[in-house]
This record gives C-alpha cells, structure tokens and sequence, in this order.
C-alpha cells in the first residue's frame, strides 16, 4: 500500500489489520472504528482557548484543528509558563508552547518535523520570520549548540525556497529575494563560519 | 545642468548629495520602500561572510554616511537570533559589542513575539568571541504594557515620545551596577537621535540588535535622508516613473500620473530585484527593469534572454542567487549605450546587496552625473 490522505490511512490500516488478524485466526472484532484518534476523544471550543483575548482567536482556532481535545495540554504549559503564550511563526500561526510540545511530545527534533506537524514556516514567508527561532528553541530543548539550531534554521529555509523557485513568479521573486537578503542580515549563509 | 535621480535609496540619495556638490540642479523622484529602507543597519561593504577586514572609505563617503546615522568605524554587531557578527560601519543606534569585551550585558527581557532574550542571551554567551573575551549576556526584565503585540516599528516610533521614552529609561535605570550595558531589540525609536538621548539618560551603553527588513533602522533611515535631502536643498517627489525617453540632447523623465520631467542627466538607483528596480516579467520570462528605459540588463556578465528558457527563467542552474546578480550593464558609472544615464546601488548588475558599496557607487554616478 502506497500514499494515501491522512483521512483514509486509518481505513486503510483497518481493513489491513483485520486481513492480518483473519489470518492469525483472531476473531475479536475490530475497535478501530470506535476508538477516538489522540485528541479526538471530545470536541472543545477553541474559542474558549483565548484565555479573554491574551491568545490570538486565530491562533487558538488553528491549534484546536491541529490537536483536538490535546490543545488542552499545550494550553496548560502557557498556564505554567506564560512566556510560552508568544507566537513563534506569524503566518499559521503557530504559538512556542506548541513548538515546545512537539519536540517534547511529539518526537519533532527538527525545524521540518516542527513544520510537518504545525505548518510553522509555510506560510507566505516561507520561514525567513520563525525558522531561526524555532531552531534555536529544539536546539534549547534538546541541550544541542545555538549553532546546530541555526544550521538547522538554514536548512529549513532553503528547502522550502528550492520547492517555491520551481514555480516563481514576479511578486514572489521579490519575496525570495528579500528572504535571502534578511537571510543573510540574521545568520549568515554558513552560520558559525562567520563568527568572529 | 539637470540631473534627476530614480529611487532614494542609499545609492540614489548619495547620487543626489554628490550631483548637488558638483554644482548641479538636482531632483530626486521615488516611490516604493526598497532595500535601505528594509535594511538592518549594519553598512557592509562585500557580505560580511566574505568580508576580507576594512575597506578604506573616500573621506565624501565617511562625511555622508555620518550625515545619515552612519558610524563608518569597524565594529561587531549581533542580529535578533544571538549571531555576532563584524561590520564596517552601522546605524549608530545599533550596538557596537566590540568595547564592551569581557563586561556583563543585560539583554531586555520584553514580552514580544520577535525577541526572546533567554534564547539571545544562550546563543551570544556560546560564541567564540563571548567565551574568549569572558563577555557575559544575561536576560533582564524590563517591564513595559503593551508591547507585545505592536509591530516592531510601531515600538519603536513610541520611544520617540520623550514621555514613552522615560518610562523605558526608568527600567533600564534600574540595570545600572548589574550590567555594564544594555542590549536592546530593533525598537530604540525611529528619529535617528532617540537612541543617543536614552543612552544620556540611563548612564550606560546601549543600543539595538540588527533590525528585520521594515525594521527600526530602515525608518531612521528614512527620516535621516529626507533631512539631508531638503538641507541640501534638492527637489523631492513620490510617484511611481514609468519610462526614461532619450530625446536629443535631453531626457524626458515619464510619470505614471501622465507629467513628465525634463533632464539632461538621469541616475538610475532604483534597486534590484528586492527592492522592486528589476522585476520578472512572467509573460517573457525573462527580467526586465520596472521602467521603461534605454539600458541593458545583465546576469553573470550575460544579456538577461540568456538566462530564459520556454519554461521560465533558469533557476534551477543559477539558484536563488540570480535573483541578486541580475542588474544593468554598465560602462564605468553610465549605463552601456546610453551615456547620460547613470547607474548606481544594487542595479548594477553583480553588485552584492550591501549597503556601503550602494552609497559610494551612488556617490560615483552623482559625481559624473553632476559634472
């Protein structure tokens, strides 16, 4: 079985499984259907996120359709700490106590891991605003160097800008040509190479 | 003599400052933020990862940097993501880290979405020169409502208010025996002497992190060179201009808006690709400059349909950098062909995006414009 949407692979691993338990002669029935997907256990309000206005609506409504009934967990680490109540990536947007629960609980131990499970750094600045943040806080998490965080930043960046130059167009290349000058201007084309 | 200068950028103020010490009537037309106005305040002369030490700057180059809040001294700067890194000049509200070697930094602990001290302070305090030079950075809060959500800029226009201003000074005050200065995100006001008076006031160095583009130093920018334009006494307009027409002997500058301008000389410094100068023309795919005018654009040495495919233009055997190496060709400061027409900053072609070299190109094609 190869590819498939997010809404069909469990489908697809159910009907798959229960070949495989027919096989082993397992005749108790499937529980696939009825059981909840981590954070579909019950539906919250985002709204009810915002904590009166300190969360942005729109940043609490992506996290809901991002985590279900677990944005709750990412809401308690902002009630520990407030500091993580601060937007990392504007466009999403995604909020660091999200970033920090992916690294922490969800085995993202890159900036693309944070970005395939938070979509930090695919909006319409490609990650020129929140890569180099976001590395440096995995390479916090992780106890690694602020160096490997910000190489790690540069690799994002530059996979996200090789998939968009396939198909630039007039407004975009002026977008793609400011994020290499900020680039440039915040960590270097070879970050750690040109420190002093 | 008439010269008109296109985009008042770095480039094309130093081309109107230099035209108007050569004796000539001078009028500058400009329209959209380009690169100065997006820049981060440190003045580079190649980038500053292929920096080979200090360039020797004309004494003209040094005066007009200066005249638009430019120190022109060697100095080690650090970006909003903890990077140190030399320049050759900066924005004299940007913080020069260089004298303060082995002292203790506080890094202004605000609650904002784009400056995390705790990260800044981890990230300097690991480089070579922090552990080498002993040079401690240490996050401290600096208590302020309502900062953070504003933008940036918006931040940084409020420490122009004397008043706004006091109650940041109150906080940093506050540092004083704790910290031997004060490291500051790109929000130290947008009037170019806000940041000199903060620094009387609170007794101790301090100064800003390198601004994002539309930053703090592309505002001071601005308004340092709209007084130097009018104290030099050059004309200025904003209006987008549509085409450069060679006539005999003068050159009629077209406006969108249907007006036109007559010159004898005309200086091109409308920027490269970032800066909205040159742009992609999808249909052609090739590039072409945002007006129209008689000149030739270049990549790598190379007439711009060299680098046009069926499919579009080449990046994929150029990379992204053919955005910045695109530019108009040129014979010494003048465009190739059209000998009245000068051309200065990042559209001449292969010109690294830095901020000195626009300034003294700008000064080369004011100079030859101007004579």
């Amino acid at each position: 079985m190869i590819g498939g949407k997010l809404a069909s692979y469990r489908l697809f691993a159910e009907e798959m499984t229960d070949v495989v338990a027919r096989r082993l002669g397992n005749t108790t029935p499937s529980k696939t259907h009825v059981s909840p997907l981590p954070g579909g256990d019950e539906t919250i309000d985002p709204l009810a996120l915002t904590e009166g206005g300190r969360i942005d609506p729109m940043a609490a409504v992506r996290l809901e359709y991002r985590h279900g009934s677990r944005a709750l967990r990412v809401m308690e680490r902002i009630a520990k700490n407030p500091r993580e109540a601060r937007v990392v990536c504007e466009c999403e947007p995604v909020l660091e106590a999200e970033v920090r629960y992916v690294v922490e609980h969800e085995l993202a131990s890159s900036v693309e891991d944070v970005s395939r499970r938070t979509r930090l750094g695919l909006g319409s600045c490609g990650g020129m605003r929140c890569a180099a943040r976001c590395g440096a806080i995995i390479a916090q998490i992780k106890d690694r160097s602020p160096e490997s965080g910000r190489r790690d930043a540069l690799r994002f960046v530059e996979w996200t800008r090789k998939r968009r130059l396939a198909a630039v167009g007039p407004e975009q290349a002026r977008q793609e040509a400011l994020a290499l000058a900020h680039l440039r201007a915040e960590i270097g084309d070879e970050p750690g190479e040109g420190e002093p | 003599v008439k010269v008109v200068v296109v985009g008042a950028g770095a480039a094309g103020t130093a081309a109107a400052w230099a035209a108007r010490r050569a004796g000539a009537e001078v009028a500058v037309v400009h329209d959209r933020a380009g690169a100065s106005a997006l820049a981060s305040g440190a003045a580079d002369w190649d980038r500053w990862q292929a920096s080979t030490g200090q360039h020797a700057l004309e004494a003209d180059a040094v005066a007009l940097a200066s005249a638009l809040g430019y120190s022109t001294d060697a100095c080690l700067v650090c970006t909003a993501s903890g990077v140190l890194r030399p320049a050759q000049g900066r924005d004299r509200a940007v913080l020069d880290l260089a004298p303060l070697a082995g002292r203790r930094i506080g890094v202004a602990d605000l609650a904002r979405d784009d400056w995390d001290a705790e990260l800044i302070a981890r990230a300097l305090s690991s480089s070579a020169w922090a552990r080498t030079t002993e040079t401690r950075f240490a996050p401290r809060a600096v208590a302020l409502s309502d900062v953070q959500h504003a933008s940036s800029w918006d931040l940084a226009a409020r420490f122009d208010d004397p008043g706004q201003r006091e109650k940041l000074a109150a906080e940093l005050v506050k540092g004083r025996g704790e910290v031997d200065a004060w490291l500051c995100g790109p929000w130290l006001g947008t009037a170019p002497a806000a940041c000199e008076a903060l620094s009387q006031r609170v007794e101790l160095p301090l100064g800003e992190a390198l601004s994002p583009p539309g930053g703090a130093a592309g505002a001071r920018f601005e308004s340092a060179r709209d007084a130097l334009l009018e104290h030099a006494g050059v004309e200025t307009r904003r209006e987008t201009v549509s085409e450069i027409v060679l006539g005999s002997g003068r050159i009629d500058v077209l406006f969108a808006g249907g007006d036109r301008w007559g010159a004898d000389r005309v200086v091109l410094a409308l920027g490269g690709v970032a800066a909205g100068g040159v742009r992609l023309d999808e249909a052609r795919a090739r590039f072409e400059l945002s007006l129209g005018a008689p000149v030739t654009l270049q990549v790598d040495g190379l007439s711009t349909d060299a680098v046009s495919t069926l499919h579009g233009v080449d990046f994929a055997a150029h990379g992204a950098a053919l955005l910045e190496q695109v530019g108009i060709a040129t014979v010494g400061a003048a465009a190739l062909g059209a000998p009245s027409v000068f051309v200065a900053g990042d559209v001449m072609a292969d010109r690294p995006r830095t901020w000195l070299r626009a300034l003294v190109t700008g000064l080369h094609a004011g100079r030859a414009a101007g004579r």
